[in-house]
């Protein structure tokens, strides 16, 4: 283990070096600064002017020179300061702080979800469960974040949040409802009794009752919590945020700075869970098939081992393995992840900080970006090889 | 008469032939089964048909602007509408399909070549060869997608639209190298290939004629699914104003300006993000059902 944490770090360095130097060349080449572009576009424009502009973004000297002198302040810690003058290293930790407090809530949401849909659709394959679980992950995967987010935003937020203000429910939505229970009573007790040979009579009517009463319980409920609740119809606020990660200037105890927390992360989370379960659950059903019809779950059954046992002990720990790695390479990937959702929401996180730094075209802060997420992809990389190695007792890593 | 004699050649001669189609003949059978993939091939067929033959005949191209009627929701005259400039929604949509459409089909020309090309070598030559080729693999892994292509985008502003999908392609191939490179570690090994170099074959053509058809599966899979991949990248460049450049229009492009305006022109948002789902949950469905086809097992984990 220590022998292969070492072994691998002499790859990797040599591979961030490598990085670093592409990136360079990479960011070298997006072309002048465009604080400078507008100051040489300055009629009275001095030289010195833009001489000096030049030395605060530090392209004033040949393309070697740049480069060894960024590198070794880099590695040192000093990130320099980005065109309006802020020190890069401090404002990159905040945005990062930002990005982490949606990307992890919204990642763990979506491996739950994943992997709990991906579970039973392989334990129930070609149910109709199954078939809706893909065709919904199939859909995901074909939503371009721009187009669910900015979906999300307007349904979820803008023309909710005046429905949220004084709730009520029209015909039309309680037929809909109502049509909803009475489906979903009938396909679950047609589902129930699918295999028995003895079928109560009775068992669409029944299901159809329950149906109904399931949706008028729910619609009470709904009446019951919401349609009373004054204080959100007094409330000028719209209770769905659609900019930024918390309210401005917000102050206020503990539980109050969480619910604000809360409501600011829903609609961007949900776009990410969203996309994310698409694919955690295509893969954990994958993975749990191929389990499910190993020899060692034969034998397992054989030996008389509940199905329950069999499914969970021997069926999904061994399906979560490569999913665990492709989690742990997904959250390298995460720094990076949700340019489009930050953008939309208004979200000043690492996707602000790389958009701004590409409409400033500021060589620094794009170095400092792109170096950090290549930092995090090589160590969780890393770390997604040792967890492989520590569950699957098959594979030996020195 | 010389029949019986050629004739028992003919016989014998297709009766080899006969018997390599028909893994092929199988696996298209099963892919003409699928019933998802049928309907999703039909249904993107008719897309792309409709896309570039329509526009011909249709009376607003998408850079002709419709005076009389400014930001008018979709009718008769303008189906899927018009912006504020009275460009014609339908227009501006085909044009915008085909351009993503072009754009991932070089992307994903590229990816399938530059992938299964570096992965063969890597996978068969082994030794420095593919350290230095999987060395260089993550290195590439290492810096984002978006960020490499958005970073080239902004530093060339005047580039013509093809750049976008040729750097797409130059950066994303790494996926599919790895997977050729796994395969061709594990069938070179095999006997077929020892009886190749036996009766002295060279490496190209044991390569190109004795490996590869091997991969035909995988790599049909994941040509096909890079297509749908390029449309989302394509996507996000453009919600960052680095895709194509007006007066050029790209799915990509219309949904960021269609949510500029989303509340007071919805339909600039609706259509052309209709056409992207639709197009890429196509794309999708064919590359599952060519999995299943090629796949005899049907359960192996996604490629």
């Amino acid at each position: 283990m220590f022998r292969f944490i070492v072994r691998r770090l002499f790859v990797v360095i040599p591979l961030l070096f490598a990085s670093s130097i592409l990136t360079f060349l990479l960011v070298t080449n997006i072309g002048t600064p465009k604080k400078i572009e507008d100051a040489i576009a300055r009629p009275n424009a001095s030289q010195q002017q833009i001489d000096s502009l030049r030395r605060q973004f530090g392209i004033d000297k040949p393309p070697l020179e740049r480069y060894t002198d960024w590198f070794s302040k880099f590695v040192k810690g000093d990130w320099g300061t980005n065109y309006s003058g802020a020190e890069i290293r401090p404002l990159m930790w905040q945005r990062i702080q930002v990005t982490l407090r949606l990307l992890i809530a919204a990642s763990i949401m979506s491996v739950v979800l994943g992997v709990l849909v991906g579970i039973i659709g392989a334990i129930r394959q070609y149910t109709a469960f199954d078939y809706f679980t893909t065709f919904l992950a199939f859909m995901f995967f074909s939503i371009p974040a721009a187009v669910l987010a900015g979906f999300l935003k307007e349904y979820g937020a803008i023309k909710l949040n005046p429905w949220l203000r004084e709730p009520s429910m029209g015909t039309g939505v309680t037929i809909v409802i109502a049509a909803f229970g009475l489906l979903a009573g009938f396909l679950i007790m047609r589902n129930r009794y699918k295999y028995e040979r003895v079928r109560p009579r009775n068992r669409y009517v029944v299901g159809a009752a329950a149906g109904l009463g399931l949706a008028a319980g729910a619609m009470l409920v709904f009446e019951m919590v919401w349609g009373g609740n004054t204080y959100r119809a007094g409330n000028p606020k719209p209770l769905i945020p659609t900019v930024g990660q918390t309210t401005p200037g917000f102050e206020g105890n503990f539980v109050e700075t969480v619910q604000d927390y809360f409501w600011h992360m829903l609609l961007p989370s949900t776009a990410l869970i969203l996309i994310g379960f698409a694919g955690y659950s295509r893969y954990m059903r994958a993975s749990m098939l191929d389990v499910m019809s190993s020899d060692y779950v034969r034998t397992a059954r054989a030996k008389g081992i509940s199905e329950a046992r069999v499914t969970l002990l021997h069926g999904v720990r061994n399906a979560l393995i490569p999913l665990i790695t492709i989690v742990a390479l997904d959250f390298g990937a995460l720094l990076s992840g949700a340019i489009i959702t930050e953008t939309i929401f208004g979200w000043s996180g690492m996707g602000r900080f790389f958009v701004e730094a590409l409409a400033e075209k500021d060589p620094r802060s794009l170095l400092a970006f792109v170096m950090i997420t290549a930092v995090s992809v090589v160590v969780f990389n890393l770390i997604a090889d040792i967890i492989y190695a520590q569950l699957d007792p098959r594979i030996r890593l020195d | 008469m010389t029949e019986p004699a050629d004739s028992t050649v003919i016989v014998d001669d297709r009766e080899f032939s006969v018997a390599a189609r028909s893994q092929w003949r199988t696996i298209i059978r099963r892919f003409l089964r699928h019933r998802p993939a049928m309907i999703s091939l039909f249904v993107l067929t008719t897309i792309t048909l409709f896309v570039f033959i329509f526009p011909i005949f249709w009376e607003w191209p998408f850079t002709k602007r419709d005076k009389t009627s400014l930001s008018s929701s979709p009718s008769w005259d303008h189906p899927f509408g018009t912006d504020e400039l009275g460009k014609d929604g339908l227009g501006r949509v085909m044009r915008g399909t085909q351009r993503s459409l072009e754009i991932a089909a070089i992307a994903a020309f590229l990816i399938t070549t530059i992938g299964v090309f570096l992965g063969a070598i890597a996978g068969y030559f082994r030794g420095w060869i593919d350290s230095i080729l999987m060395r260089f693999t993550d290195l590439v892994l290492t810096l984002p997608l978006l960020v490499i292509v958005a970073v080239v985008s902004v530093g060339y502003p005047g580039a013509p639209w093809y750049t976008i999908p040729i750097i797409l392609g130059l950066v994303a191939w790494t996926g599919l190298a790895r997977i050729v490179r796994a395969e061709f570690m594990s069938l070179r090994e095999k006997e077929f290939v020892e009886a190749a170099r036996a009766v002295g074959a060279r490496d190209r053509r044991i390569i190109f004629r004795h490996i590869l058809p091997n991969l035909a599966g995988p790599i049909i899979v994941a040509a096909t699914l890079s297509i749908a991949g390029t449309i989302i990248t394509e996507t996000a460049l453009s919600f960052l104003g680095l895709g194509v450049r007006a007066p050029d229009v790209s799915l990509g492009f219309l949904i960021q300006s269609g949510l500029t305006a989303f509340k007071t022109r919805p339909w600039l948002f609706w259509f052309p993000s209709a056409a992207i789902v639709i197009i890429c949950l196509c794309v999708n469905f064919v590359g599952d059902g060519l999995r299943d086809a090629f796949d005899p097992k049907q359960n192996r984990i996604k490629a």
